[in-house]
């Protein structure tokens, strides 16, 4: 992964004065106005715990997978967390750069669905499966894979992209508050035995109970 | 984009997001292509691929139709790359 290309986009950050490869995929980030701190960077159609291990028990406060397509699995997320490694993609690693504690980053986008998730109170657990598909455990016992689709508006062709993608799944959650979710892609998730919420419609569907 | 007019893929391509707006450092690269229909994504994510896992690029997919109904290009203030088909 060590190559120039990375360097140069880290250094186009107001917040990086330096940025100096150690090895093929652990670069020093020094920065202006806060510690430098060291990010491990792959590039990982999938990431796994194996692509991880080498870095957890070393300094790298971030571990970032440069390719947006790429996924990350549930046992490498809770590797790096385990380990409070920041995990996530490319953005991760740029919203790192201008924290006073880079690895405690968080990919908004998930953190938000994974904790409110967490936070409702019949909810037991929430475990990663992929980065972008949650294992939701209900208090009544029942299980749901949870799909996170970020897409502005929501059409039929996204749905059969992300079960494609991620494998089964029983729900859908649209992560973007804003746009609308097309009425082809209710008819797309209904032909998969899936359904589709926004976040305040999971958050009821989950406290009613009726599964 | 030339690869897959090699092979046959007919595709309009545009820049959106941060980077359209000339962001000094967006997260990610947003691209969307507009396809005929969903018929040759498959071939169009398999031709994209090796790019696509080198660098931070999010390729939105959507039909001429789909496209059209959702008024991506226009909401999105969508940049045309290279020359229309």
């Amino acid at each position: 992964m060590n190559n120039a290309f990375i360097k140069e986009l880290l250094m186009k950050s107001q917040d990086v004065k330096d940025a100096t490869w150690l090895s093929d995929h652990l670069i020093e980030i020094v920065r202006h106005n806060d510690p430098p701190f060291q990010a491990a960077i792959l590039s990982e159609k999938l990431v796994k715990i194996e692509h991880v291990a080498p870095f957890l028990s070393g300094p790298a406060s971030v571990v970032a997978n440069f390719p947006k397509i790429g996924m990350w699995t549930g046992e490498a997320i809770r590797g790096c967390e385990d380990a409070g490694k920041a995990w996530g993609q490319w953005g991760v690693l740029l919203r790192a750069l201008g924290r006073d504690n880079p690895e405690s980053t968080e990919n908004p986008e998930i953190a938000f669905s994974r904790r409110g998730l967490e936070q409702h109170t019949r909810v037991a657990s929430v475990d990663f499966e992929l980065d972008h598909l949650l294992l939701v455990r209900h208090e009544k016992g029942r299980e749901f894979r949870v799909a996170l689709v970020y897409e502005y508006d929501l059409c039929a062709n996204d749905v059969r992209v992300a079960w494609e993608k991620l494998g089964k799944f029983d729900l859908l959650l649209k992560t973007n508050p804003n746009g609308s979710i097309f009425s082809d892609a209710y008819d797309a998730a209904r032909s998969l035995g899936v359904l589709i919420f926004n976040f305040r419609e999971i958050l009821s569907f989950l406290a009613k109970g009726k599964f | 984009m030339e690869d897959c007019s090699r092979c046959g893929l007919i595709a309009d391509w545009f820049l959106f997001g941060s980077a359209s707006r000339n962001s000094a450092l967006p997260n990610d690269v947003d691209v969307l292509c507009v396809l005929e229909d969903y018929s040759k994504q498959g071939l169009l994510f398999s031709i994209c691929e090796p790019f696509l896992l080198s660098a931070p690029v999010h390729l939105r997919v959507l039909s001429r139709s789909d496209e059209r109904r959702l008024g991506f290009i226009l909401k999105t203030s969508a940049v045309r790359l290279g020359t229309p088909p």
